[in-house]
C-alpha cells in the first residue's frame, strides 16, 4: 500500500506542473488581460499607466519566463497579489478555501448521512409506497436549479418564516460566534445538502438493489442471519463501493464551491472567487485557485482509490 | 484676483446650471465614457424617463408632489431634520457599483470609491437637487458643487491660479490638524505612476507639472502650491474653468499616515482597510473590517461640520440584487440597489422607498469606420438612429410611459438647442438618407452587434434594435461578452464592427464631452475611438474648447448647446438614451441623500444628519 501512494505521489507530481502549465496557457490565450482590470481606458494618463503596470507585473516577458517566475515564487508559498484590492492571493484563497469546505461539507456530509440510509431504506422496500416517495424526491433534487432553491429558500426561510439570516457568514457588526456562523451556513447547507442527498440516496439505492440480488446475500439469509445483519455487514460493504467512488468524485467539490449558492448567500468561496478572478481577469488569483484546486484534486483520487482497498477486500495495491 | 466663481459655506445657492447626467455614475466614473472596467458597468439599469419614476406612495415615507425645480441640499439645509443619536445604518452594497469591500484604496477603487466618502473628503463635491416625489429621504440629479475641505475657491484675473480656502478646525480622525500639505501631497500621490492607477488623476493634466509627475521625472507637483496651512494654489498651464469639477474626485489623504508607505507597495497595502490605520477627514471611521464580508465605520465624534447622529455605518458584501433585496424586505439591510425589473416589486414593500437618479451613462451605437467606410458618412449614422425605434424600446422594454430620447449626449433638454433634430422613429426617412449616401446596406454583409452588457434587458433591446435594423436591409448578429474580452476587441484590437456602449454622458469632470469627443481624448489618451481610429471633427473640437475656457456658467450654458447641435447632427457616438439607476432605502434613515450611480456619488450626502426615525 505504502508503495502504491509513494508511486502515486511521484505521478501526480507531473500531472500537478501540467495543470499549472495548462491554466497558465489558457490564460494567456484567454482574450483580455489583467491591464483592463487595474486601469480604464478613459483614463487619460492611462498609456503611462499601462506601460508601468506591465512592466511592473512582467506582462511584457515571453510566455515561459512569466510561468517561472511565478512557479519560483508559489513553491515558496508566495502566490502574488490580487490585481483587484492588492490582498495576498494565499491569504483570500486560504479564507476562501475554508469558507467552501465549510459549506460544502456541511453539505456532503448532510448527503452521506441522509443520502445513504433513504436509499438504503428505498432499496429494502422496493416498488412500495416509500420508494416511490423518495425516488420521486430525488429526482426532483437533483433536476430543480441551485438558484431556484436558493432564491426559494431564502424567501421561505428567511422572508417569510425568518428562521435564517439572509446571506454572508457571519452578521456584519457582532463579534464572531459559532452560533452565528452556524445560523448563516445553515440554509445555503441545507440547500446544496438536497442535492448531494438526491445524488447519495439514488446511487446507493442502485448498488444496494444490485447487491442485495447477489447469491452470497442469500447465502447470508439462508443461513439465517437477521436482515440487519445481512443488510449492515454483507450488503452494504459491497454497496459502499460505487458511493465511495461518488464521495469521492464529490471531493474536488469541497474546494470547487458551489458558484450560484454562493452568489445568492453571498458566501465568500472559492467558487464565487474564481468567477470574479476569471472575470477581471486577475491572473495571481486564478493561479492561486487553480494550484489549491489541483492539488485537492488530485488528493482526493488518491483518497479515493486507497478508501477502495478498505472497502472493497477484492481490491490489493500491494 | 476676481472670484469667478466663489462660493461660501451655507451661502446662497448659485442657479442650476449642471446637465443632468454630469459626472459619470457609472461606478462613479468622472469621464464614464466608453470602457467597462473590471467591475463592468450596469447590466441591469433602465433608461431614463422623462422625469424620474416616482414610487407609489405605500413605498414612499413621506410622499408629496414631486419637487420641480427643489433647491440643492447644503449643508445645515433646513429640509435636514433634527434627530436623536445612535442606531446603526446598514448597506448592501451589490450591482454595477461595487466591486468588492476589499477595494478599499481612494485612489484605485472602482465603483466603490464613493463609499469611501464617509471616510475620506475631497476639497469640494457636488449637492443635490432633490426631484423625486419623496421629500425626505432624497434623490436627484446633481446641483452646483459646495464646499467640503474647501471654504471656497477663486481663479485670477489671468485665469490661471486657483486658489482654495480650506475649512479651518478640520481635524484627521487621529486628532492631528488637516493642512494643506496633506491637500499637496494626495495631489502628488494620485499622479505618480508608482502608486498604480488613481481614478482621479487622469482629469488633472492641466495643472502645471502634472504631465512630469506621471511621467515620473519628478514626484513635486509645482503646480500646486501651499502659501499657508489652510491655502491650496493650483496653477494650471492653460486657463481651464473646469478646474474645481477635474479635482473634485480626489480624495484628500492624511500625508504623515500615508507617507512613510513605499508607492510601490501602495496597492498592497492594508493601510486603507485596516482599523485605526485608515485616517481620514469624514464623519465616520474605519473600525472592523472582514475580508470578503463586511466593513464597519463608527461615528467620528469630532467631525468637522457635526457629530454625527448613527453610531455606525455598515457595508455588507451582496452578490446578488435579490438576495439584498430580501435581506431588505426582513429588516438586515437597509439600503440597495434594485434593477429597473425589480423596481415595481419593491415599490410594493411598505418599508421602503425607491429613489431613482440618472446615472449618468449614456446607451450608445458605435460603429467602425475603419470596418465599413460608409460608416464615416454622417447621414448612415443618421440613418441608423432614425430607423430604431427608441420610444417603443423604451416603453415596451423598460416600461416608460414617457421616455426622453437624447438627441445629442446631453440628457438635460434645457441644453438642447431650439432647432435640434429629434430623430423620431421614421424608417422611410432612414432608407432615404441610406440612399441618399448612395449605400447599399446589403452590400454590407452581416454586422457583428456586440457588447458588454451581459443581462436580458439589453439583449432585448439589441433584438428589438436588430429587428428594426433588419427592416431598413441591415443585417446584425448580437455578441455579448464579457467586460475583458469585449475591451480587447473594441479598444486593443480595434475589432468591433458595431457595438452597444455605455457612452459618455457629458459630464463637466469629463469636460461635457471632451474626453470622449475631443481629438486631443484620442484613446488610450481619453475615451475617444480605439486603436487606430478616432473621431476628429474641428468645429466640435473648437466648440469643446471654447466650453472650457469659458468661466462665466451662463455663457457656459450656450455654448454647451453648440456642442450639443453638432454632436447631434453628426453623431460619432449614436446616442440611443439616458439610464436610470435605482436605490431602495428604508424609511426608517432620515435625510439620506443620494444620486445617482448605486456607488454613492461623489456629493454632499449630510452622512452626518442621517438617523433613525
Amino acid at each position: 500500500m505504502i508503495t502504491y501512494i509513494v508511486r502515486r505521489v511521484l505521478i501526480a507530481v507531473p500531472i500537478f506542473f501540467g495543470i499549472t502549465i495548462l491554466v497558465f496557457l489558457f490564460l494567456a490565450l484567454a482574450p483580455g488581460d489583467p491591464v483592463s482590470a487595474f486601469i480604464r481606458p478613459e483614463l487619460a494618463n492611462s498609456e503611462v499607466m499601462r506601460k508601468i503596470i506591465i512592466e511592473r507585473y512582467g506582462l511584457d516577458q515571453p510566455l515561459p519566463v512569466r510561468y517561472l517566475r511565478w512557479l519560483a515564487e508559489a513553491v515558496q508559498g508566495n502566490l502574488g497579489y490580487k490585481a483587484i484590492g492588492g490582498l495576498p492571493v494565499l491569504d483570500t484563497v486560504v479564507r476562501g478555501l475554508g469558507a467552501s469546505v465549510l459549506l460544502m461539507g456541511s453539505a456532503l456530509l448532510m448527503g452521506v448521512l441522509v443520502g445513504v440510509p433513504l436509499g438504503m431504506l428505498s432499496a429494502m422496500r422496493q416498488y412500495s409506497k416509500l420508494d416511490y416517495a423518495l425516488t420521486g424526491i430525488a429526482f426532483l433534487g437533483i433536476s430543480t436549479p441551485s438558484f431556484m432553491l436558493g432564491l426559494g429558500g431564502l424567501y421561505l426561510f428567511g422572508l417569510q418564516v425568518r428562521l435564517f439570516p439572509i446571506g454572508g457568514m457571519v452578521t456584519a457588526g457582532r463579534p464572531f460566534s459559532v452560533p452565528d456562523l452556524l445560523a448563516h451556513l445553515a440554509l445555503p447547507a441545507l440547500i446544496l445538502g438536497v442535492g448531494y442527498v438526491a445524488v447519495m440516496m439514488r446511487y446507493t439505492r442502485s448498488a444496494m438493489l444490485e447487491v442485495l440480488g447477489s447469491l452470497y446475500v442469500t447465502t447470508a439469509e439462508a443461513k439465517g442471519l437477521s436482515p440487519r445483519v445481512v443488510v449492515v455487514r454483507h450488503a452494504l460493504r459491497n454497496a459502499l463501493i460505487p458511493i465511495v467512488t461518488v464521495i469521492g468524485l464529490s471531493l474536488p467539490d469541497l474546494v470547487g464551491g458551489a458558484v450560484i449558492i454562493e452568489t445568492v448567500f453571498s458566501w465568500p468561496g472559492l467558487g464565487l472567487m474564481m468567477v470574479e478572478g476569471v472575470t477581471a481577469r486577475d491572473y495571481p488569483m486564478i493561479m492561486g485557485l487553480s494550484l489549491i484546486v489541483a492539488v485537492t484534486v488530485l488528493l482526493a483520487n488518491l483518497l479515493t482509490d486507497v478508501a477502495y482497498a478498505v472497502t472493497d477486500p477484492r481490491v490489493r495495491y500491494d | 484676483m476676481i472670484n469667478k466663481t466663489r462660493w461660501h459655506r451655507g451661502g446662497k445657492v448659485l442657479p442650476m446650471l449642471v446637465v443632468l447626467s454630469l459626472l459619470a455614475a457609472a461606478c462613479g466614473s468622472p469621464v464614464a465614457s466608453t470602457a467597462p472596467s473590471a467591475a463592468s458597468r450596469a447590466p441591469s439599469e433602465a433608461p431614463s424617463a422623462a422625469g424620474s419614476v416616482a414610487p407609489s406612495d405605500a413605498a414612499s415615507a413621506e410622499p408629496s408632489a414631486p419637487v420641480a425645480e427643489a433647491e440643492p441640499i447644503l449643508p445645515g439645509d433646513a429640509r435636514l431634520v433634527p434627530g436623536t443619536p445612535g442606531g446603526t445604518f446598514t448597506g448592501a452594497f451589490v450591482g454595477p457599483c461595487c466591486v468588492g469591500v476589499d477595494n478599499m484604496n481612494p485612489m484605485s477603487a472602482g465603483g466603490d470609491y464613493e463609499f469611501l466618502h464617509f471616510v475620506w473628503e475631497h476639497l469640494v463635491t457636488y449637492s443635490v437637487v432633490p426631484s423625486t416625489a419623496s421629500t425626505n429621504p432624497f434623490s436627484g440629479h446633481y446641483g452646483p458643487l459646495v464646499p467640503e475641505l474647501a471654504d471656497e475657491w477663486s481663479v485670477s484675473d489671468d485665469q490661471l491660479t486657483w486658489t482654495f480656502k480650506l475649512h479651518p478646525g478640520v481635524k484627521w480622525h487621529d486628532g492631528t490638524d488637516f493642512t494643506s500639505a496633506d491637500v499637496k501631497f494626495s495631489f502628488e500621490l494620485c499622479l505618480d505612476a508608482k502608486v498604480g492607477p488613481c481614478y482621479p488623476g487622469g482629469s488633472m493634466k492641466s495643472i502645471e507639472g502634472a504631465e512630469d509627475v506621471i511621467a515620473g521625472t519628478t514626484t513635486d507637483l509645482v503646480g500646486v502650491e501651499t502659501p499657508d496651512p489652510l491655502t491650496v494654489t493650483i496653477t494650471t498651464s492653460q486657463p481651464n474653468a473646469l478646474l474645481p469639477y477635474n479635482v473634485m474626485d480626489l480624495f484628500i489623504l492624511q500625508k504623515s499616515s500615508v507617507e512613510p508607505i513605499p508607492r510601490e507597495t501602495m496597492e498592497k497595502n492594508d493601510y486603507f482597510r485596516t482599523p485605526g490605520k485608515a485616517i481620514g477627514t469624514g464623519p465616520f471611521k474605519v473600525s472592523a473590517y472582514s475580508a470578503g464580508q463586511s466593513m464597519e465605520l463608527t461615528r467620528n465624534d469630532d467631525y468637522w461640520r457635526a457629530k454625527p447622529y448613527l453610531d455606525n455605518i455598515i457595508r455588507r458584501e451582496f452578490k446578488d440584487t435579490a438576495s439584498a433585496l430580501i435581506a431588505f424586505e426582513t429588516g438586515e439591510v437597509d439600503y440597495t440597489y434594485v434593477t429597473a425589473d425589480e423596481v415595481e416589486r419593491a415599490s410594493t414593500i411598505a418599508t421602503g422607498t425607491v429613489l431613482p437618479g440618472p446615472s449618468g451613462v449614456n446607451l450608445d451605437i458605435v460603429l467602425n469606420p475603419l470596418k465599413n467606410p460608409d460608416w464615416e458618412d454622417k447621414r448612415v449614422r443618421q440613418a441608423f438612429l432614425y430607423g430604431i425605434d427608441r420610444k417603443s424600446i423604451l416603453q415596451n422594454i423598460y416600461n416608460i410611459p414617457e421616455p426622453t430620447l437624447l438627441s445629442c449626449l446631453y440628457s438635460d433638454p434645457a441644453l438642447f438647442p431650439d432647432d435640434v433634430p429629434t430623430y423620431e422613429y421614421d424608417p422611410e426617412k432612414a432608407k432615404a438618407l441610406l440612399a441618399e449616401a448612395g449605400v447599399d446596406p446589403a452590400s454590407w454583409g452581416e454586422i457583428v452587434f456586440d457588447t458588454y452588457y451581459g443581462d436580458q434587458g439589453s439583449l432585448d433591446a439589441m433584438t428589438a434594435i436588430q429587428s428594426n435594423l433588419a427592416d431598413l436591409g441591415i443585417t446584425v448578429k448580437i455578441q455579448q461578452m464579457d467586460s475583458a474580452a469585449w475591451s480587447k476587441r473594441y479598444y486593443d484590437d480595434g475589432a468591433s464592427e458595431m457595438s452597444m456602449i455605455g457612452g459618455d454622458g457629458g459630464g463637466a469632470a469629463g469636460g461635457y464631452g471632451y474626453g470622449s469627443l475631443h481629438t486631443d481624448s484620442a484613446w488610450p489618451k481619453g475615451g475617444n475611438g480605439w486603436k487606430g481610429y478616432n473621431y476628429t471633427n474641428p468645429e466640435l473640437d473648437a466648440a469643446l474648447e471654447a466650453v472650457q475656457v469659458e468661466f462665466d456658467e451662463t455663457k457656459r450654458a450656450e455654448l454647451l448647446k453648440e456642442v450639443c447641435a453638432i454632436d447631434a447632427v453628426e453623431q460619432p457616438y449614436i446616442n440611443l438614451w439616458a439610464t436610470t439607476r435605482y436605490w431602495f432605502i428604508n424609511n426608517r434613515i432620515a435625510n439620506f441623500v443620494s444620486t445617482p450611480g448605486p456607488g454613492m456619488g461623489n456629493y454632499y450626502k449630510a452622512a452626518e444628519t442621517w438617523h433613525i426615525r
